[in-house]
């Protein structure tokens, strides 16, 4: 083929490609303009939080494309937002400041899960330096994405344990308009791109009812009924005996994740911006355990049989990380 | 080769091939599922591109291609009659050069920074905690069983505020939901 007809696509796709993505500046009161990445990621996660949008994204992973669209209003009763996909199944997560709801036409079933406030971006905010030593963010420069210009920001690893991302962030309202994983070789893991998006536009309340009803789904509830208390008091019985440098336990609960199941023990690391869990459940005398690697895009698990419980490691970290922890789990001495 | 056969999928779509290209790349998209996915990628990200997408979108168009393809005597047939069968396929395709495009960029984001590459400082942590390269995801990694689905979305909550990213996962993957161990 020869060159200059890629060059004729490039030309078509920098028209087209333009066309589709109509925005509206809505951020007139933001802060003043922003001088550093750090300032311009905290922009930006004010600004998925805070405004109203309606936009249509591609989703790049392990060689697939899926295209979704995402509806999101913030009044003053609260952030509402509504996923969904636009190929195969019709699948959607229906978000508020009170639950999750994922609905999976795959196998006609309903999941809904307790929503908790949004964590601000990065993590703690007031220790840049805590960071620093794990990760480089830098501000490198402006690109164009879908004929907008946008401030690319990097947060790259400086090893193994995490991944770094990189953002493009609108410089008019801070919406994120492309977002990218990777793994630490800089190799690509998950893509994200608008290619059209509508900012500030009323949102009708139609736009974020589900389009199933979930009637004659299977319904399951985390949680059983109860609310999601406050972070558990005291020590868990279990703990992870070293963790990946730069990560501590930010939180700790007790929850009931499966229907009819136990309690599971859940431990939350954090190194500020990547985020693991870990789950200690008994096992129940019919279930089947979960060991060995899984992933859902750059999402690893990893999951281990430890007395009789079920040990699950889940986070965006890559996968050896999750395996490390999880084989360091165990329980602590009385 | 590959890039080749990329290309002149593209053109496929675009009908920028003569009858006898097109006869023998019909033949490898019937032979070849890889590459009917690889069409239908091409044309989703052009529609999403230009907003062309349908509330509900059905992927599946490359399968009626293949059975479409099935139907046809592919070796023996005139490059007129392939012609003909061409028009729909290409249709559907408003431009496969701007998927093209999509897809390229998209797999090369990475190389192509704005103004300068940061460059990685060598780790200070110690780098004995890990005991398995992180490159790439390792062999026999599988897709989440369903018992892990409430496990992914409790811990959604707990992820630092990108939005819905994280649920773009659950939404993003053929995926089972089930709350029973």
């Amino acid at each position: 083929m020869a060159r200059s007809k890629i060059v004729k696509w490039l030309l078509l796709a920098s028209l087209v490609v333009v066309a589709p993505v109509s925005l509206q500046a809505s951020f007139a009161e933001a802060d003043a303009p922003p001088g550093s990445a750090r300032q311009w990621l905290d922009n930006m996660s004010r600004s998925l939080q805070s405004l109203d949008y309606d936009g249509t994204f591609v989703y790049y992973h392990d060689g697939k494309l899926e295209a979704m669209r995402i509806v999101h209003q913030a009044s003053a009763a609260g952030e509402k937002e509504r996923l969904m996909s636009l190929t195969g199944s019709a699948r959607e997560v229906l978000r508020d400041d009170k639950a999750v709801t994922c609905i999976m036409p795959d196998n006609k079933s309903v999941m809904v899960g307790q929503s908790r406030p949004r964590q601000p971006f990065p993590d703690v905010p007031e220790d840049l330096d805590s960071l620093s030593p794990y990760y480089q963010l830098q501000d490198v420069g402006e690109d164009r994405v879908a004929g907008l210009m946008t401030r690319v920001i990097d947060i790259t690893p400086r090893d193994n344990y995490r991944y770094g991302y990189r953002f493009w962030i609108d410089t008019t309202n801070f919406m994120l308009l492309k977002f990218e994983l990777s793994a630490v070789d800089g190799t690509p893991i998950e893509q994200v791109m608008f290619t059209g998006l509508r900012v500030g536009d009323q949102i009708p309340a139609a736009a974020l009812e589900p389009s199933l009803t979930g009637e004659g789904y299977n319904w399951f509830r985390q949680g059983g009924g109860g609310g999601d208390p406050a972070a558990t008091q005291g020590q868990p019985d279990w703990s992870v005996k070293q963790l990946p440098a730069g990560f501590r336990m930010t939180d700790y609960r007790r929850k009931r994740l499966h229907h009819g199941g136990e309690q599971a023990e859940h431990m939350v690391f954090s190194d500020g911006l990547a985020t693991v869990s870990v789950y200690v459940e008994k096992l129940a005398a019919n279930s089947k355990a979960f060991t060995g690697l899984s992933n859902m895009g750059a999402m690893n698990a990893y999951g281990a049989v430890l007395d009789e419980h079920q040990v699950t490691v889940v986070g965006e970290v890559p996968a050896a990380t999750v395996q490390s922890m999880a084989q360091l789990v165990s329980k602590r001495s009385p | 080769m590959k890039q080749k056969l990329h290309e002149q999928l593209s053109a496929l779509v675009d009908d920028e091939l003569d009858a006898a290209e097109q006869a023998l790349l019909l033949r490898q998209i019937g032979a070849d599922s890889l590459l009917r996915q690889r069409l239908a990628r091409y044309q989703l990200i052009s529609d999403a591109l230009q907003n062309h997408l349908p509330p509900r979108l059905d992927v599946g168009f490359h399968n009626t291609v293949h059975a479409a393809l099935q139907d046809e005597p592919a070796i023996h047939v005139e490059p007129s009659r392939f012609a003909g069968m061409v028009k729909p396929v290409a249709g559907l395709a408003v431009a496969a050069s701007v998927a093209v495009v999509a897809v390229l960029s998209l797999q090369s984001v990475r190389t192509e920074a704005p103004s300068s590459t940061p460059v990685v400082a060598s780790a200070p942590v110690a780098q004995d905690y890990l005991r398995a390269e992180t490159k790439a995801p390792p062999a026999g990694t599988r897709q989440a069983p369903q018992s892990l689905n409430a496990y992914l979305v409790n811990h959604n909550e707990y992820a630092v505020n990108r939005g819905m990213l994280p649920y773009v996962r659950l939404v993003g993957h053929e995926m089972n939901v089930d709350g029973t161990q």
